[in-house]
C-alpha cells in the first residue's frame, strides 16, 4: 500500500482511464458496437500503461507485458460474453 | 495433506509455485479464458442439440409499456398516445413475422419494412415509427433501455404520433425461447390533417436506420370510406382497453443464457480478486522480490470488469 501511495501519480492516470471506461459503458449503455469498443479501447490502455510504467520503473520483460495482454484478454472475454447474451 | 498442498499450490504464493499463485501464472490465466471462450461456444451451439431450455423469462404486459410510455411523455410535456388496437394488431403481425421468419431486425430478410404492417392492418398513416425490444424481464427495464437510447427517446417523445400499439410475442428465436416486444407509434391521415383529404400512405422504399420512423408521402388519390377509420376517444384513460396479458408462464423453467453467463463471470472475477489480495499481501509482507506485472494495477482492472458486468443487463433495443 505504501508502494501504492508513493506511486499514486503512476496510479491515478490509470484509475481515471479505468473510470472512463465504466462511465462510458454505463452512459451508452444502448450501443453495443460502442461497449465493445470502448472496451476494447479501456484494455488497450491498461496495456500501454503496464508498459509505459514498467517502463518507468525499468523492469519492463517481455513476461510482463504477456502478462498484461492476458490479463486484458481475460476481462475483455468476460465482457464480450456478457455483451453477447445481452 | 496432499490435497491441502495442491489446493495451497493454486492460491498462494510458496515455494512449488514461484512464489505466485498458480492461477494467477500467466498460462493459467490464459487457459481460464480459453475455457470462457468454450463456454460460450457451448451455449451458442446449444440449441442445435433441439433441447429448449434456454431462454428468458419474462412477464411483461402490453397495456403497461403503453402507461410507462405515456408516463415518460407526459413528464417531457407531450400528450399521452391513445391506444389503438389496430396498431397493436400491427405490432402483433410485425412480431409474428419475426418469429416465424427468424431475423431479429426492422426490415424482413426479405425486404419487409415495417410499414407493409401497418398497411396491412388498415392503419393509414401520416406518421409511423417502430421501437423494437427483446429479452428484457419487466416492461420498466424495457422502457428504460429506450429513454437511454436518443434514436428510440425521439420516437416516445414525438409529439409527430397520436396513437400507440404494443404486442409482446414470444416464441422460438435462433433455437432460444425469446419475448419480443413490438411498439408501433403512428398518426392517422385524416387525423393529422383534418380538413385534408385523405390520401394513401406510400412506404418508402428506401430504408431508415433503427428506430424507425415514417411520414407517409401526401401522394393525393381516390378518396377513402370514413368508415375505414374508427374514431377515437378523447382521452386515454377512456381508450385504454387492455390487451389480452400473455404471460410467460412457459418459459418460467428456461435457463437465461445471459444470467448464467453473468455468475459464471462474477465467480472467476471475484475469485481471481479474492487470489490476487491474497496473493499481493503474502508478497508484500514477505518482501518477496519477483518480476511481474503490478498487483494492485490488474485488481483495478478486473474491478472495472466486474463494474461492467454489473452493470450490463439483459434486453436488446432496436
Amino acid at each position: 500500500m505504501r508502494r501504492i501511495s508513493k506511486h499514486l501519480q503512476h496510479y491515478l492516470p490509470l484509475l481515471g482511464i479505468l473510470s472512463a471506461g465504466v462511465f462510458g459503458f454505463t452512459v451508452f449503455s444502448y450501443d453495443k458496437i460502442f461497449q465493445i469498443i470502448l472496451a476494447i479501447s479501456t484494455a488497450c490502455a491498461y496495456v500501454s500503461w503496464g508498459i509505459i510504467h514498467h517502463h518507468i520503473h525499468k523492469d519492463l520483460h517481455l513476461s510482463v507485458i504477456i502478462e498484461y495482454l492476458v490479463i486484458a484478454f481475460l476481462g475483455l472475454t468476460i465482457i464480450y460474453s456478457v455483451l453477447l447474451r445481452v | 495433506m496432499d490435497l491441502a498442498y495442491t489446493i495451497s499450490h493454486f492460491f498462494y504464493p510458496r515455494f512449488s509455485n514461484n512464489h505466485k499463485a498458480k492461477l494467477l501464472h500467466t498460462s493459467s490465466l490464459f487457459l481460464l479464458s480459453l475455457f470462457l471462450i468454450l463456454y460460450q461456444l457451448i451455449l451458442q451451439t446449444f440449441p442445435l442439440t433441439g433441447l429448449k431450455i434456454l431462454g428468458y423469462a419474462a412477464n411483461i404486459q402490453p397495456s403497461q409499456v403503453i402507461l410507462l410510455t405515456n408516463e415518460k411523455r407526459q413528464e417531457a410535456g407531450f400528450s399521452a398516445l391513445n391506444y389503438s388496437p389496430v396498431l397493436e394488431q400491427a405490432a402483433r403481425s410485425k412480431g409474428e413475422h419475426m418469429l416465424n421468419y427468424d431475423y431479429w431486425s426492422h426490415v424482413a430478410p426479405d425486404g419487409t419494412d415495417p410499414w407493409v404492417f401497418f398497411i396491412q392492418a388498415g392503419y393509414k398513416y401520416r406518421y409511423a415509427g417502430e421501437n423494437l425490444a427483446r429479452d428484457f424481464s419487466n416492461p420498466q427495464s424495457t422502457i428504460d433501455a429506450w429513454m437511454a437510447s436518443p434514436s428510440h427517446r425521439e420516437n416516445i417523445l414525438s409529439a409527430k404520433y397520436q396513437e400507440i400499439g404494443v404486442a409482446v410475442v414470444e416464441g422460438d428465436l435462433s433455437g432460444i425461447e425469446t419475448t419480443i416486444i413490438v411498439q408501433l407509434f403512428g398518426t392517422k391521415l385524416t387525423e393529422a390533417g383534418s380538413g385534408v383529404p385523405i390520401v394513401q400512405a406510400k412506404p418508402q422504399t428506401s430504408y431508415s436506420p433503427t428506430p424507425t420512423i415514417k411520414e407517409a408521402l401526401a401522394t393525393p388519390t381516390p378518396i377513402l370510406p370514413l368508415a375505414l377509420i374508427s374514431p377515437l376517444p378523447s382521452t386515454y384513460e377512456k381508450l385504454i382497453k387492455p390487451p389480452p396479458v400473455k404471460e410467460a408462464q412457459g418459459f418460467k423453467d428456461l435457463i437465461s443464457p445471459f444470467d448464467t453467463t453473468r455468475k459464471v463471470s462474477l465467480v472467476t472475477i471475484i475469485s481471481l480478486l479474492i487470489i490476487m489480495t491474497v496473493d499481493g499481501a503474502v508478497v508484500s509482507r514477505k518482501k518477496i522480490p519477483r518480476i511481474g506485472g503490478r498487483t494492485f494495477a490488474h485488481m483495478a482492472f478486473l474491478g472495472m470488469i466486474l463494474a461492467l458486468v454489473l452493470v450490463a443487463k439483459a434486453g436488446e433495443i432496436l
